[in-house]
């Protein structure tokens, strides 16, 4: 068994090592968070590379096109996909929350469509759930779908989408009836974004760059069988969507932390910070915390989403903004490497990992989650 | 899986016997002698179950949830350190008739190994250990004292020191000031072996630390649950939900490091066990003295018991380093 996981080791590792060079050596640390819009086409190309070698989809059933691959082999993907510099991935929201999405709730002939398209890198996804008016209380979505004929159409706005710009495909979430409560009305669409009634238009960033959007829906469309979940059921998907929870893809986004560490650790040891007892404190501290995280994912692994989920997204969000904070503690900080807004990787790290205690649940939402399991749901307003 | 179905029904069994004699009198002869709780990590040549440190660390969270005072800390991470090289002693240990207890600390230095005024001679074929000993958990009580000097550990027949017991903060856990006065000594390891002694001190009061986190939370989650107020339960208010919730995520965090410190590799404990007392310690803190808190009146009160968690959090917070001493500690053994 380990022996066979070492064997696997090599095996990914090796054809890391055979593939991310020439035309695609310069992915190499490229993409991820607050970087999305670097080479992108470069990155899509290299996803088209990894899903022929089948490494998407990894973890997916055998008869759904994936490998069947159990928790330790996942985990040891995730490792070295980050040990060896490899690039922001871009078919992740497809691979990790539409995916699972279907083997859940999707009909055979739904995952027979959607998911070799995904594990190929030949369809990109996006999410459509925050809007304008609803964002941590997503059940009040206002973006509407009504039946005609064969097709469901959609007349609305999502915000915050992203990469919508790069997308095929976009997962809705959209009312389709008025008139019933707030969480019955609504349903799980698969909308193809390539048609003249939807526009996706960029939305820059505190960082300078810009990797979400906004999308109007202007009577798109898409084919009446592209609903997951009857309609009217649409909200416990949207819900189990969520509770796909990042799972093994955390040791693996756990190794990029460490990477980050060990530039904070170095850079405060070549300008002299480290020797001050106050600096070593804060930095030892940052450092326990990274081992937190992967003590704590290794005692939970495998375990269903749950309270412990939303502990872990707010022990990663809080620490890993705590690491931006580190990185900048130092007046150089304050100029931009260039023109027009050129940041170095520490103001980077510093200015997105804002948005970490925001998306994916902010860490209010998180909390209240923490607290209903503890304390029942009594008074949550 | 986290946790067996062993060590589940060792934690259910422990938990019900300490709800039940907690308070008892005799809850160390109970522990000892009806479930022989300082036998289970000893190996069963010398009448233990030989159990492993995971289990040590369940019942040390039981004993820490229920503010067990009784020297069960000491006498299982003593037991522990010293394993075959005090052969002789672990039958005694095991069987509850012999508590142990290890001797680090002096005054003026604390527990910094590098600077030990108590010396150890040899003569006559044994050793003469004098020196000072502060902050000697249950020392007043011990029969044996596993004692960190310079040259390595020593043991030493508590008869053979003059004891001092101190009124404790925390009045759960006495601790002693111990003198050595030429007081004959047998080598049972170097200075790596003291080292290592004191690292599971430190994991030991690590495990202790999430059991007193877990029980504080556990009481002030109920308070809120039960105390009206406005007309509401005072559970209702989201500014104490998301104080609730923000010391859950740090009752869960230190789970999990203990959890993992208790697994870990033998030479992953010089910096785990550090790390996890700093992480444990630093969450049973914070859980209870927030838990006063949110009590508010009757969590000042002598009668409550919000105060013995507090004071228990505290005590294990500073013994063997404070947080500021072991994050030095952790930073340099992890090469910072
Ligand atoms: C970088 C980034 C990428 C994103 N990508 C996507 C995407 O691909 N698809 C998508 O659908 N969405 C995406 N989002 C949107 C994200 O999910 C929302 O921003 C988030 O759910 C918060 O919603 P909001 O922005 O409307 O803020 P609001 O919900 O208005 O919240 C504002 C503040 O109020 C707090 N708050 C809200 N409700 C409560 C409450 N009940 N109790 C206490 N405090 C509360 C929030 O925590 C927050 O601090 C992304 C966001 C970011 C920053």
């Amino acid at each position: 068994m380990d022996g066979d996981l070492a064997a696997f080791r090599a095996e990914v590792r090796d054809w890391l090592a055979a593939h991310l060079t020439g035309e695609f050596a310069p992915l190499v640390g490229a993409g991820g968070p607050g970087r999305e819009h670097e080479l992108t086409e470069l990155r899509v190309a290299w996803e088209r590379e990894l899903g022929a070698a089948g490494w998407i989809g990894l973890g997916w059933p055998v008869a759904d096109g994936g490998r069947g691959a159990d928790i330790a082999r996942q985990v040891v993907f995730f490792e070295e996909y980050a040990r060896a510099g490899g690039p922001g991935r871009l078919s992740h929201i497809g691979e990790y929350l539409l995916a699972p999405t279907l083997v859940a709730y999707g009909t055979p002939e739904q995952r027979r469509r959607f998911l070799p398209p995904i594990a190929r890198a030949q369809e990109l996804w996006c999410q459509g759930y925050s809007e304008p008016e609803a964002g941590s209380d997503l059940a009040s979505v206002r973006t509407t779908a009504v039946r005609d004929g064969d097709t469901w159409r959609i007349t609305g706005q999502k915000v915050w989408t992203s990469l919508a710009h790069i997308a095929q495909w976009c997962f809705v979430l959209a009312r389709t009836d008025p008139s019933a409560s707030r969480h019955r009305g609504l349903s799980y669409l698969l909308v193809p974004m390539d048609q003249p009634g939807i526009e996706v238009r960029p939305i820059v960033q505190l960082t300078g760059t810009s990797e979400f959007n906004e999308v109007f829906f202007d009577g798109a469309v898409t084919a009446a069988a592209n609903i997951v979940g009857a309609p009217g059921d649409g909200w416990r998907v949207a819900i189990g969507t969520l509770g796909f929870e990042r799972g093994v893809a955390t040791l693996g986004q756990q190794v990029g932390f460490a990477r980050e560490l060990d530039a904070v650790i170095a850079a405060a040891r070549a300008d002299g910070r480290l020797a001050d007892p106050v600096h070593y404190d804060r930095l030892v501290d940052a450092w326990i915390g990274l081992r937190v995280l992967r003590y704590h994912a290794l005692r939970t692994l495998g375990e269903s989403a749950g309270a412990n989920a939303s502990v872990a997204k707010l022990l990663w969000a809080n620490w890993h903004q705590r690491l931006g904070e580190l990185a900048v503690d130092e007046p150089g900080a304050m100029l931009a490497e260039g023109e027009p807004y050129a940041l170095s990787d520490a103001q980077r790290l510093f200015l997105f990992t804002r948005a970490d205690t925001i998306y994916g649940g902010s860490n209010e939402i998180q909390r209240g989650i923490v607290a209903d399991a503890l304390l029942g749901k009594v008074g949550r307003r | 899986m986290t946790y067996s179905q062993e060590q589940e029904q060792l934690r259910e069994t422990l938990r019900a016997f300490l709800a039940r004699f907690g308070d008892d009198k005799e809850v160390w002869g109970r522990l000892t002698g009806e479930l022989g709780l300082t036998a289970l990590a000893i190996d069963e040549r010398y009448g233990g179950f030989g159990a492993t440190l995971a289990e040590v660390g369940i019942a040390l969270e039981e004993t820490g949830r229920a503010l067990l005072a009784a020297p069960y800390l000491p006498t299982v991470a003593t037991a522990a350190a010293l394993g075959e090289a005090a052969a002789d002693e672990l039958p005694g240990i095991a069987a509850g008739t012999t508590v142990a207890t290890l001797a680090v600390a002096e005054p003026g230095t604390a527990w910094r190994l590098d600077a030990l005024a108590t010396t150890a001679r040899e003569s006559g074929g044994g050793w003469r250990l004098d020196g000072v000993k502060e902050y000697v958990l249950d020392g007043q009580h011990a029969d044996l004292l596993a004692v960190v000097a310079e040259g390595g550990l020593f043991l030493v027949r508590a008869e053979e020191t003059r004891r001092t017991g101190h009124s404790t903060l925390d009045q759960t856990r006495p601790q002693a000031r111990v003198v050595f006065d030429g007081a004959p000594g047998v080598r049972v390891g170097d200075g790596r072996a003291a080292a290592h002694a004191v690292d599971l001190h430190l994991l030991a009061l690590a495990a202790e630390s999430v059991g007193v986190a877990r029980a504080s939370l556990e009481a002030t989650a109920a308070h809120l649950l039960t105390r009206t107020q406005f007309g509401v339960p005072l559970a209702t208010f989201q500014a104490l939900r998301h104080r609730v919730a923000d010391l859950a995520v740090k009752v869960e965090a230190a789970t999990s490091t203990v959890w993992y410190a208790l697994r870990a590799d033998p030479d992953e404990l010089p910096v785990a066990a550090p790390l996890a007392k700093v992480v444990a310690t630093e969450a049973a803190y914070a859980v209870t003295a927030e838990s006063i808190q949110l009590h508010g009146g009757i969590g000042f009160t002598w009668e409550h018991d919000a105060h013995r968690y507090f004071k228990r959090a505290t005590a294990n917070r500073l013994l063997f380093g404070d947080p500021v001493t072991l994050r030095r500690l952790v930073g340099a053994r992890a090469g910072i």
